[in-house]
């Protein structure tokens, strides 16, 4: 304001002419981007309230003409979603946990410590990332069977404790972390452990929280392996009991949009809770660097 | 003394109660059905599971068909397959290559009148080797689903239909067109069929690549041009329910989606396919396998389940229930399904009896899945556009490729 105070009135006039187009501009596309990322949410929750034939339509009907909230009661009595719900966050928790513990120690030895072979072995490991899921399926099931794992929460949780991603995720990050701090502690008396739990985590906040929430969507959606891998009701999950409204036929798209808003909202929930541990992060390194 | 008495009794009633439980014979079925299909099936295992106790059937649902195929094939591997699936025919026929299935026929003790009993097209599906290996299970045919406010009478012949289909887009100015078509496989099997082909012969000539598959692609893409069908994206009964489209080809296991969508808006009903050079009526659905991993104890226990499950009175709770066919002649003539159909009109075409006598299906070839694949893919790129002869001869070198990969024990 002071500045601009200085200019002349038709300069001034153009100034604030240019910084309004300016800002109609960005929120235009700010606004546009945000539609088309909401969209398909308003769509799903909408439509979980339409009866059947409100939904395809030549012209998108966005309201339906009264609320079918009984559709998520028929949703959540097709498919026994108590228990789902009970296995998707035990399953999406604790594979979360074990998955941190064991990429930031991967990712710590591979950023920070020599050792013979290190450079061959992280190609290797990265080289893992290139098979599709799909080949590993029928051995990873014999596995299974072998191990007796079968029907287990082990064949759904420790097969999925070790991720590559993750482990790459974290030694880039770490890799970013000065090294003058690392032999800085070291002559300081500090050990490579306690450096890593004192220094690195808290250092890498957004990093981790950011393969957390990676592993804990990945772990929530997973469909294929829990089928394969389980027999019975109590064993499975959330995505399983989605595909009861899936047929050869037809789907039943409003049953369908109920139970997907009730399987997505706990990841709503985290996903929010955890934006604002992962802005506080960013915003902690942020004064370090 | 009294107390040891006492104590050896508890002990005989223990070992008489857990040998009993030991007698009972522990089958497992695998399925792909959801909501109302799958509590149909679980009631119906249920059901036989308290009338009788020397067998308990567990019935696990395993997804969708794709995935329980995959689960199949791994549990194969793995020496974990079910007692019986439900399969679809090409695939009964990759495990009658892999050896891994069993005759159903050889355990069921089928008297000539029971094995006459099952419908004579369904019996054709489920035949290798001159025995009934799997057994029909939850069938379906395509019928046409017609709005009978814009079509009081369905056409009967390809070329009433053709007209019919005009003339309704004319009438409604092109809001509501005559027909809905989609580039499925399904589709193309339909017009080609009726206009006199098929895929292959009996040797497995691939026999697409003809006049007639020519003119199938012809009529469907015709249909579009002159603005009397529509392009459909996704199920058909959508575009139905809105007056998007007059009439389309769908499953009768499709029938329930279709008063859904419509949800009484007009009134509808459902037709046999209209006759081209030949009426056709394709059948659909799947069948029960049965594995060879079972134990002869198991194979027999298992086959008493399939006899129990397809006889009059459950086939037709099944039919009533989910929209497929009864699976035996006597569940199609029961009083109870008669009247189902006598009160349901608009499902009358689903179970008509003169359709049974020109059935097809799709090959029933372990190679199938890969065909399938390629020839829908023809048809979508006959679609797009390209040119009618040069995508049957390419659709037909794969195709010919798949099928000598099959031949040659690849599978």
């Amino acid at each position: 304001m002071a500045r601009t105070g200085m200019l002349p009135e038709n300069q001034m006039w153009q100034y604030r002419v240019r910084k309004l187009i300016k800002r109609f501009l960005l929120y235009a596309v700010l606004i546009g981007g945000a539609l088309v990322m909401i969209t398909p949410f308003v769509w799903m929750i909408t439509s979980s309230l339409k009866a059947p034939h409100e939904i395809s339509l030549k012209y998108i009907k966005w309201l339906p003409e009264a609320p079918q909230w009984r559709n998520y009661k028929v949703a959540w009595d097709a498919a026994p979603f108590a228990m789902y719900f009970k296995n998707s966050f035990f399953i999406a928790f604790v594979v979360m946990i074990i998955e941190v513990v064991f990429s930031s120690l991967a990712a710590y030895a591979f950023a920070k410590m020599n050792f013979f072979g290190k450079n061959v072995l992280f190609v290797l490991f990265l080289g893992t990332m290139m098979i599709p899921g799909e080949v590993m399926l029928i051995p990873n099931y014999i596995t299974m069977v072998n191990f007796g794992w079968i029907d287990t929460y082990y064949a759904l949780i420790i097969p999925w404790t070790v991720s590559v991603f993750s482990i790459f995720l974290l030694r880039q990050f770490f890799m970013s972390i000065p090294h003058e701090l690392f032999e800085a502690a070291i002559l300081d008396g500090c050990g490579k452990f306690k450096y890593l739990i004192m220094v690195m985590l808290p250092l890498s906040k957004p990093a981790l929280v950011t393969v957390m929430l990676f592993k804990f969507i990945g772990s929530w959606n997973s469909f294929l392996w829990v089928l394969i891998m389980t027999n019975t009701p109590t064993m499975r999950t959330i995505p399983v009991g989605l595909t009861y409204f899936v047929s050869d036929v037809g789907t039943q798209y409003n049953y369908l949009m109920a139970a997907s808003t009730f399987a997505m909202a706990p990841i709503l929930i985290l996903f929010l809770l955890l934006q604002k541990q992962f802005i506080q992060g960013v915003a902690r390194t942020g004064l370090k660097g | 003394m009294r107390s040891t008495k006492l104590v050896l009794l508890a002990l005989v009633l223990c070992l008489t109660l857990s040998s009993s439980a030991l007698a009972k014979v522990n089958i497992t079925f695998w399925h792909a059905m959801g909501a109302e299909l799958g509590e149909a099936t679980e009631y119906l295992t249920q059901k036989f599971n308290e009338i009788q106790d020397e067998i308990e059937v567990e019935a696990i649902y395993q997804g969708r068909y794709s995935d329980l195929n995959t689960k199949l094939v791994a549990s194969f591997s793995a020496g974990t397959s079910p007692t019986i699936a439900q399969v679809y025919e090409n695939w009964t026929d990759a495990y009658y290559r892999y050896g891994v299935i069993a005759a159903l026929e050889d355990y069921m003790d089928l008297t000539e009148e029971e094995y006459n009993d099952y419908i004579e097209v369904f019996r054709h599906m489920n035949t290798w080797d001159g025995k009934l290996y799997t057994i029909p299970f939850n069938k379906s045919n395509w019928v046409l689903y017609y709005n009978k406010e814009l079509i009081p009478e369905p056409p009967k012949t390809l070329e009433e239909f053709f007209q019919i289909s005009k003339e309704v887009s004319e009438k409604t100015n092109g809001e509501t067109k005559g027909f809905g078509i989609r580039p499925t496989l399904e589709l193309f099997h339909a017009f080609l069929w009726l206009n006199g082909g098929d895929f292959f012969d009996d040797d497995l000539n691939v026999t697409f690549n003809s006049p007639e598959g020519k003119i199938a692609l012809q009529q469907m893409i015709g249909m579009l041009e002159d603005g009397s069908a529509l392009l459909v994206d996704g199920y058909e009964d959508g575009a139905f329910g809105d007056r998007m489209i007059a009439m389309y080809i769908g499953s009768s296991a499709g029938v329930t989606y279709a008063e859904n969508s419509v949800g009484g808006k007009f009134e509808f009903s459902t037709a046999p396919l209209p006759a081209g050079i030949r009426p056709g009526a394709p059948f659909m659905g799947t069948n029960i396998a049965m594995f060879d991993a079972a134990s002869e104890e198991e194979k027999a226990a298992a086959a008493k389940f399939v006899k129990w499950l397809t006889n009059a009175e459950n086939t037709v709770y099944f039919a009533i229930k989910t929209g497929y066919l009864p699976v035996t002649y006597s569940g199609l003539a029961s009083q109870e399904y008669q009247d189902f159909l006598e009160a349901n009109p608009h499902k009358a075409a689903i179970a008509n009896l003169e359709a049974f006598e020109y059935g097809y299906w799709q090959p029933k070839i372990a190679a199938w899945e890969e065909c399938r694949g390629i020839i829908y893919e023809m048809v979508t790129k006959v679609f797009l556009g390209e040119d009618i002869d040069l995508s049957l001869a390419e659709g037909q070198m794969l195709v010919e490729e798949a099928i000598e990969d099959m031949l040659s024990q690849r599978y």
